[in-house]
């Protein structure tokens, strides 16, 4: 706003553009760009792949000149890795396109971590702890959450994305516009979990909303897919009209739309508070639908069971992690004032997500439409950190949604490994002896299961523990009480499905699983994490820990 | 503005904005309220136009000369255009598009009547006290009020206009939005940006009529037995499209050698069992 205030008419602006702040995103962006043009070149991929890489790798050796060495050396080896990748598999637009998302996701990976370094103030302390900080104005925060929460997202789709490989293939819906959605929702994600003010979070969650919305449609035959996607589409829209109207009137009784600015204004009395409750209890209701809290979980089961299973991962991982980070930032820097309402309305609304949630996976006979219900579930133990109002609270939070993350993958993985050689979904029964006919397959589903039941010593576990704790220590008994209850109501599932697929002989006609190399990998890595998070927690906790501090 | 500008003498008393904010706000809900009542689809699409008029009118008078022009243009311009054009490609006398069952009919009703109670309830208080209309004679906000919203002019002891609303460099239109929107919110633009392309990208795969590889297949015999699933949620797609002598139609742009999405639909109705097309 200074820049504003000193702006003679007769001058051009330029805008003071804080590229490091949001470099992550460049890389996604960019290769989602680059993969678009890749694509319609219809078999000579290197027309538009050696220019990009070119300019990339010129662009690379600019920066390193410049000063920043990490970013300048991810965009060299993007450079050279998107024309190599092209050379390796000639006229295979698909698989060049998985790999070059895929190195744009770990370049992505890697700036997260140089930002962490170098940009993101490390406090010297010695608690490791991140001093936030605004950038771009304030439409953008680079803290703790910002930094959380794109681990998270940019791992899930690094690993989304050869596990869905082989199973778009099957189903030939491997579209040329299947990886650069992909990015773009992630970025759309990532930019949700940093945006600092109202017009950014609105854009960012329509960006990934979009993009979601036609991926869950990609399979134009396949009728689910497409009620999927339609039904996706209504109620996203439905949803996004109430949140913009909650916002509309949050502007209207604090006159801003930065988060900062609403916190402070609505802890005055001069601000018409009736006004800026309905604008709390609309953006609750429209940010309940995108994270699937129960009064508005209703699209939930029909759209993780229509979309392709793959997407329907990434949605179960990714969206709820964005989706959080929002929540977080939203109601702890803007609405501090109004806390006395929304603690208890969201502690209510955790309680009946666990308590119905876990109700309606039990009674579920087809194997995604169940883990869509968990992933309701999970909704509501993560709102249990969210209610907590600490730093504990917080870090449990971003945590929690990380071990969530990589069990719902490991699950996913596993069922699109059973997909492969059926049009339709896996129902329960089918299972029965899946551990005689292969072992691989149901361990890994049954540890997926275990960590989303929360049973040591998985990742879940980890997760559970640390957000009932934070739960305890704010006073939040009774809610901590009925996430226990529902957890066991869960395990006791989960594991009885683990002993039908061990103990029982298999049916005729039971589904194979098939394999690839792209699978294997993707639910080895999410397996290897669910117990790597579950055994050595540490290393991820302190890094959650040290994400507590929040733009004010 | 120069309309604005003449009755620059009637708002320093505040009543032309009290005058021309009731004419606005009034249009404005009632055609809102007949968008929603009107029986024949196209009068409500015509009377979307004239509440997308009245908020230009209300933009007006809250002195955003800029955004009340382009509200005209796009919205009751260009989206109206294509909302019309939607309406006209369904077919104008599809009553059903207006069925809604009781139940959601009643929930609705005492949502919204809810929603506008406490809306109402919001905004009498503050926004309607004299304080919040500007002016010299306006008094200052009490508690609970809000101050001066609109046609602001900052006037010095002389009468003279020196600021607020009518100070030509600020706030007054395009490059006050200008300066806004590639300064403080450059990277929201950039994001808009992001968001156009996926839209474009989405709007390309949905209109493409047929798919590169029909993955209907070759192989419907293994579709068998995955109806195990339940069959609460599928159905209605393939019910809710009536099977008309029209859609066969599309069966010209898919001559011959693959089944076209014409001959699925037939079959589906045909074997309602059958869960998936092919």
């Amino acid at each position: 706003m200074t820049v504003l205030a000193q702006a003679d008419p007769n001058v051009v602006l330029i805008p003071d553009v804080a590229w490091s702040s949001f470099a992550p995103e460049l890389a996604p962006t960019f290769m989602a760009l680059v993969l678009l043009l890749v694509a319609i070149t219809r078999g000579r991929e290197q027309i538009v792949a050696a220019p990009a890489g070119l300019a990339s790798v010129a662009g690379g050796v600019w920066l390193v000149t410049q000063g920043p060495v990490v970013p300048g050396a991810v965009a060299i080896a993007l450079g050279v890795g998107l024309p190599a990748a092209v050379f390796a598999f000639p006229r295979r637009t698909s698989l060049v396109q998985a790999w070059g998302a895929g190195m744009a996701l770990v370049g992505a990976l890697v700036l997260t971590g140089w930002q962490y370094v170098t940009v993101l103030d490390v406090a010297g302390d010695g608690s490791g702890r991140i001093v936030p900080q605004e950038a771009l104005a304030g439409a953008l925060a680079n803290d703790g959450i910002a930094f959380f929460t794109r681990i998270t997202v940019y791992l899930t789709a690094l690993i989304v994305i050869p596990l869905g490989y082989g199973y778009l293939q099957d189903r030939r819906i491997n579209r040329a516009e299947v990886e650069p959605l992909l990015l773009l929702s992630v970025v759309g994600m990532v930019a949700i979990a940093t945006a600092n003010d109202l017009i950014t979070i609105f854009v960012a969650l329509e960006v990934f909303s979009l993009a979601l919305y036609v991926l869950c449609g990609l399979a134009r035959r396949d009728r689910r897919s497409q009620e999927s996607s339609l039904k996706y589409f209504v109620m996203g829209a439905v949803a996004s009209a109430i949140l913009l109207y909650g916002m509309a009137l949050l502007y209207v009784a604090t006159g801003s739309v930065a988060l900062g600015d609403i916190g402070t204004a609505l802890t005055l009395v001069s601000t018409p508070r009736i006004v800026a409750v309905l604008g709390l209890v609309l953006v609750t209701v429209g940010i309940g639908f995108k994270i699937a809290l129960v009064p508005f979980h209703l699209w939930t089961p029909d759209v993780y069971q229509g979309a392709p299973t793959n997407i329907t991962a990434f949605m179960a991982a990714a969206t709820k992690a964005a989706g959080f980070a929002v929540v977080l930032r939203l109601y702890l820097v803007a609405f501090p004032g109004l806390q006395s309402l929304w603690v208890p309305m969201l502690a209510v609304l955790a309680a009946i997500t666990m308590l119905y949630g876990a109700y309606l996976a039990l009674v579920q006979r087809d194997l995604k439409r169940m883990l869509a219900y968990s992933s309701i579930t999970h909704a509501g133990y993560a709102t249990i950190g969210v209610v907590s109002v600490s730093d504990a609270g917080l870090s449990a939070t971003l945590w929690y949604l990380l071990t969530y993350a990589v069990g719902t993958l490991g699950a996913f993985g596993c069922i699109l490994a059973l997909e492969r050689t059926r049009k339709g979904e896996v129902g329960l029964l089918e299972l029965r002896g899946l551990g005689r006919t292969s072992p691989a397959i149901a361990g890994m589903l049954s540890l997926s299961l275990l960590s989303l039941a929360g049973l040591p010593p998985t990742a879940g576990f980890a997760g559970k523990l640390v957000v009932f704790q934070a739960g305890l220590e704010a006073g939040l008994t009774w809610l901590v009480v009925i996430g226990v209850l529902s957890s066991v109501v869960a395990a006791f599932f989960y594991l009885r499905l683990a002993g039908q697929m061990f103990l029982e002989e298999p049916d005729e006609g039971a589904p194979v699983p098939v394999q690839s190399t792209g699978l294997s990998a993707g639910i080895a890595v999410s397996a290897t994490l669910v117990i790597f998070l579950g055994v050595q927690p540490q290393l991820f906790l302190q890094l959650a820990d040290s994400a507590v501090a929040l733009v004010p | 503005m120069t309309v604005l500008a003449l009755a620059a003498e009637a708002v320093a008393s505040g009543t032309s904005e009290v005058v021309l904010f009731w004419v606005f706000a009034v249009l404005a809900l009632g055609a809102a309220i007949a968008v929603i009542t009107m029986r024949n689809i196209v009068h409500g699409a015509l009377m979307l136009v004239v509440n997308f008029l009245a908020i230009a009118g209300l933009y007006l008078t809250l002195e955003s000369s800029f955004l009340s022009i382009i509200q005209v243009l796009v919205y009751a311009g260009a989206i109206m255009v294509l909302f019309l054009f939607v309406i006209m490609l369904l077919g104008v006398d599809n009553d059903d598009l207006l069925a809604a069952d009781v139940r959601g009919r009643v929930g609705a009703v005492l949502g919204g009547a809810l929603l506008a109670g406490a809306l109402t309830f919001a905004f009498l208080g503050p926004y309607t006290g004299p304080a919040s209309v500007c002016g010299p004679d306006a008094p200052a906000a009490g508690f609970g009020e809000v101050d001066c919203v609109g046609l602001g002019a900052v006037v010095d002891e002389d009468g003279e206009v020196i600021g607020g609303a009518y100070d030509e460099d600020d706030a007054s239109g395009v490059a006050f939005l200008g300066r806004a929107m590639f300064t403080r919110y450059t990277y929201p633009f950039e994001l808009a940006a992001l968001l156009l392309t996926v839209a474009t990208i989405g709007a390309v795969i949905l209109a493409r009529r047929r798919d590169l590889a029909p993955e209907d297949l070759d192989d419907a015999d293994e579709l068998g037995p995955d109806a195990d699933g339940d069959g609460e949620t599928r159905a209605e797609v393939g019910a809710a499209r009536p099977v008309e002598p029209g859609m066969t139609g599309e069966a010209g742009d898919a001559p011959g050698d693959e089944p076209s999405e014409a001959d699925g639909v037939v079959d589906v109705v045909a074997e309602p069992d059958d869960e998936r097309e092919g």
